[in-house]
């Protein structure tokens, strides 16, 4: 192969050569901006040379191989943040959504609708014989309810939207470990392909975000994922494991499963969304102290009202909690607030406001059932009482008397929602009875006495009860302005917290991102400066193919 | 480092985000005047104005209550006084009704004018502000004076409803609360005692119009002691409005310290915040041209 032949060929494959570094630089330069696209350089290398007696004559240049410039190194320190990054990303976002159902803080439609409420009390302590007092009272009472029952669904709504978010994810991650599982098996066939090892880095990377992962990669060119924390597999070799999500109804909780087994504590996104709609922190444990709020408003109230007097007493009234089984005792009744044993004093009382008739009944809640406790309310002289469609119904014997309820220290009247303000008992079924609204006259304001026998109108000392609820521990042990600052406090505190660690996590990720980049990323000026460097080595290579045709042109004419 | 183009964009742009994100929280500040717009923020001076917020809602409340309080007593003072002039004068009529010079005729008039003294006090005492009994206590809503008319509607017996008794207690104040009610036996006698106001007067106009002088003489320390009991009424209802008034005082100078303390944790310092709009504007504009410059900046120009 030596010879003017031999020159000429060794000028054609430079040419070839110079013209594939020069596609590999443009091929780089185009691809500056595809995302996951890792820069790619041809090696050069001498051809072997051809031995001529006792010299070795080089015979040009050719690609050796073309490089994937990639650090796995970087690459697996990205991976190792991303779970975290996704996690406190995911949280922080849902915890951020929350805090705008709750309100700025200094706009909390929550807090405006409970102090307009005990305002509503106090000027009705002022004016119990008012009527339009009464109205505005009875107008504040359904904001709050209204406000409690829309807070509630609209945290329930975000709730429903993050397993949907769920959900889609699972989808995603199980999409990708699929595709994983396929490349997997078409690098076994072709290690060395560039293109497939790149969306094979790709997939890493989204799934790295979606849930954390570690990778493994083994010698015959696959890669193996595994969840982080966990030894479980979700991809190993050419096999993908599925992902699914396990729904508790009786906590309303997911939990996420690998080919049924549980996953305790998945870290990115699927973990943080996870954490924001069924963490204590979450949408869940905000929900929670939400039905306390209201569970504990609607008792206390309640517990006030239920033993008040108004300006009218009520013919009958209906209890708004109904009981499964009105034979089955009251302690084992599923009952919202169980009674405790204790007395219960309830009469009938005349137009002119004196009591005709009261008695007391001994409440026993370990063995009275709701039919007993009507029974023994039916036997006191004036009322009668009925249980139907499992509620407790009393009303006043004798046409033209109403009911008047005296002290209650067994809590039957809260546990049975009899004579309440409110019905309900949490957050989203909180409402005011609709007969109060029918009968503003009839919202208790003030005291029966049963001592003179007197329910007189101008008592206001369940109104002044109700006004003084704001400076009372009754929301779970708290003032409700202390529960309230409380909830907002840890809802706000979570709530920076996530997006605090997320923060420091992106600060981590995107210098990690940078050292990536410094090995795998393009920079155009650098391949325009290499396709020139190509260009003229091509130019050289093409001089020596006319040298070499113009020196076998002369042997040819000159013989 | 080796720099890529790639990263020289996602920098810049990420650089541009950052500014941005600070100009538009300055801005927020500035237009809204809220330092906080969420929990978030500043989760412990969140926690602090949803107290402060109901504490001046609280107070707030109180000073209204003390407010309605204060026009309810006064109202009852100016009536307790009116019934005062009242018994004056017909303390005036007892003692010339006493005197052996008056004759029949003089006490005729006398008992006439005695009589409307007495429909003057009975109105007094049935008094009411919008719907509200001023002498009733918990009966509030029904006259709580009932009197009883002979056939030319002259007032020959009185006394009092059921439940004209208090207290009616409204809280002012954190512990403090104040009663609204006088009730009527407080102020002018329980109707059995002998000297129940309305009682005395219609015993006065009796006996004036029975011409009997010894009988008026023996009302006058009944007539006397009614007074008495009157002024020691109008003295509790004034000591309730001294109360009331320097109450009231504490409580708008308290809810001035809650409205400033509630603004130090909610308001923003406008001033710092139209310095914060401008300097993080050239931020932004900095960020802007910084990116500009990079992204002008290619070997393609450079060969051309």
């Amino acid at each position: 192969m030596s010879g003017l032949l031999g020159v000429l060929g060794l000028g054609a494959r430079a040419l070839g050569a110079f013209q594939l570094d020069a596609a590999t630089a443009g091929n780089n330069a185009a691809n500056a901006l595809t995302p996951g696209y890792s820069r790619r350089r041809a090696v050069l290398a001498e051809l072997p040379p051809v031995t001529l007696g006792r010299i070795a004559v080089g015979s040009g240049v050719g690609v050796a191989t073309l490089e994937r410039l990639r650090d796995a190194l970087a690459d697996r320190r990205w991976r190792a943040v991303q779970g975290e990054l996704g996690l406190w990303r995911a949280q922080g976002d849902a915890l951020a959504a929350a805090e705008t159902v709750l309100g700025a803080p200094g706009d909390n439609a929550l807090l405006e609708a409970v102090t307009q409420f005990l305002a509503g009390w106090g000027e009705l302590a002022v004016h119990p014989e008012d009527l339009a007092a009464r109205q505005t009272v009875l107008t504040e009472a359904e904001t709050l309810a209204g406000v409690l029952r829309r807070t509630a669904a609209q945290l329930a709504t975000q709730r429903a939207e993050l397993a949907t978010a769920l959900a889609d994810t699972v989808a995603a991650v199980n999409d990708t470990a699929r595709r994983l599982a396929d490349l997997n098996r078409q690098l076994q066939a072709s290690r060395d392909n560039p293109a497939l090892a790149d969306e094979r880095d790709r997939l890493l990377d989204q799934l790295a975000r979606d849930l954390g992962i570690r990778t493994l990669a083994a010698e015959d060119g696959t890669t193996s994922v595994l969840l982080e924390g966990t030894g479980l597999a979700l991809v190993s070799g050419p096999r993908a494991a599925t992902l699914a999500l396990a729904y508790d109804p009786a906590t309303d909780t997911y939990a996420v499963t690998l080919d049924g087994t549980a996953v305790s504590t998945p870290s990115g996104t699927l973990g943080g969304l996870l954490e924001a709609r069924d963490g204590a922190t979450g949408l869940r444990g905000l929900l929670a102290q939400l039905d306390t709020f209201a569970r504990d408003l609607i008792a206390a109230v309640n517990a006030r009202h239920a033993v008040g007097t108004g300006l009218e007493a009520p013919t009958t009234v209906t209890g708004s909690v109904t009981v499964a089984d009105p034979a089955v005792p009251l302690a084992a009744a599923g009952l919202w607030r169980p009674p405790t044993a204790g007395a219960l004093t309830l009469g009938a009382v005349d137009a002119g406001g004196t009591i005709v008739a009261s008695g007391t009944v001994a409440v026993d809640p370990a063995a009275m059932s709701l039919a007993d406790l009507a029974a023994a309310i039916d036997g006191l002289p004036g009322v009668v009482a009925t249980v139907s469609g499992g509620r407790l119904v009393v009303s006043a014997e004798t046409a033209g008397q109403g009911l008047v309820f005296g002290p209650d220290s067994s809590g039957v009247l809260v546990a049975l929602g009899v004579h309440g303000l409110f019905t309900g008992t949490d957050a989203r079924t909180i409402a005011v009875d609709p007969a109060l609204r029918a009968a503003p006259a009839q919202l208790a304001t003030g005291v029966a006495d049963f001592g003179a026998g007197r329910v007189a109108p101008g008592d206001n000392r369940t109104a002044a009860a109700l006004a003084a609820l704001g400076q009372e521990a009754v929301i779970g042990g708290m003032t409700p302005d202390d529960f309230l600052a409380s909830l907002t406090g840890a809802l706000g505190v979570a709530s920076r917290a996530a997006a605090d660690r997320a923060r420091t996590v992106t600060t981590l990720a995107d210098d990690l991102e940078r050292a990536r980049q410094a090995v795998a990323g393009v920079n155009l000026d650098e391949e325009l400066a290499h396709l020139l460097q190509a260009q003229q080595a091509y130019g050289a290579a093409a001089t020596l193919v006319r040298v070499a045709n113009d020196m076998l042109d002369t042997l040819l004419r000159g013989l | 480092m080796r720099i890529t183009t790639t990263m020289l964009f996602t920098q810049g742009l990420a650089g541009l985000q950052a500014a941005l994100d600070r100009f538009a929280r300055a801005q927020r500040q500035a237009a809204t005047g809220a330092r906080l717009a969420a929990p978030s923020d500043d989760p412990e001076a969140a926690a602090r104005a949803t107290r402060a917020t109901a504490r001046l809602a609280a107070l707030r409340q109180w000073q209204r209550q003390a407010a309605d309080a204060t026009d309810l007593l006064t109202m009852v003072d100016d009536t307790l006084g009116r019934v005062g002039e009242v018994m004056a004068r017909a303390h005036e009529l007892a003692l010339q009704g006493a005197s052996d010079t008056q004759g029949p005729v003089q006490r005729q008039a006398m008992a006439a004018e005695v009589d409307v003294l007495l429909d003057t006090v009975v109105a007094a005492i049935n008094e009411r502000l919008d719907r509200r009994q001023l002498f009733g206590g918990r009966q509030s809503t029904t006259p709580p004076l009932l009197v009883t008319r002979d056939a030319q509607g002259r007032i020959t017996g009185a006394a009092w409803g059921p439940d004209v008794t208090g207290p009616v207690t409204v809280q002012v104040d954190d512990a403090t609360t104040v009663d609204l009610a006088v009730p009527g036996p407080q102020a002018f006698g329980a109707d059995a005692a002998p000297d129940f106001l309305p009682g005395v007067l219609i015993q006065l106009r009796d006996a004036l119009a029975a011409d009997d002088g010894a009988a008026v003489r023996a009302l006058l320390p009944q007539l006397e002691s009614a007074t008495d009991r009157l002024d020691l009424a109008r003295i509790d209802v004034g000591a309730r409005l001294g109360r009331l008034d320097g109450l009231r005082r504490s409580l708008t100078d308290r809810t001035t310290d809650a409205e400033s303390f509630r603004s130090t944790l909610l308001d923003a310092d406008l001033a710092r915040a139209a310095i914060d709009v401008s300097q993080s504007q050239l931020a932004y504009q900095a960020a802007l041209g910084a990116l500009r410059a990079t992204q002008g900046l290619s070997l393609v120009d450079v060969l051309r």
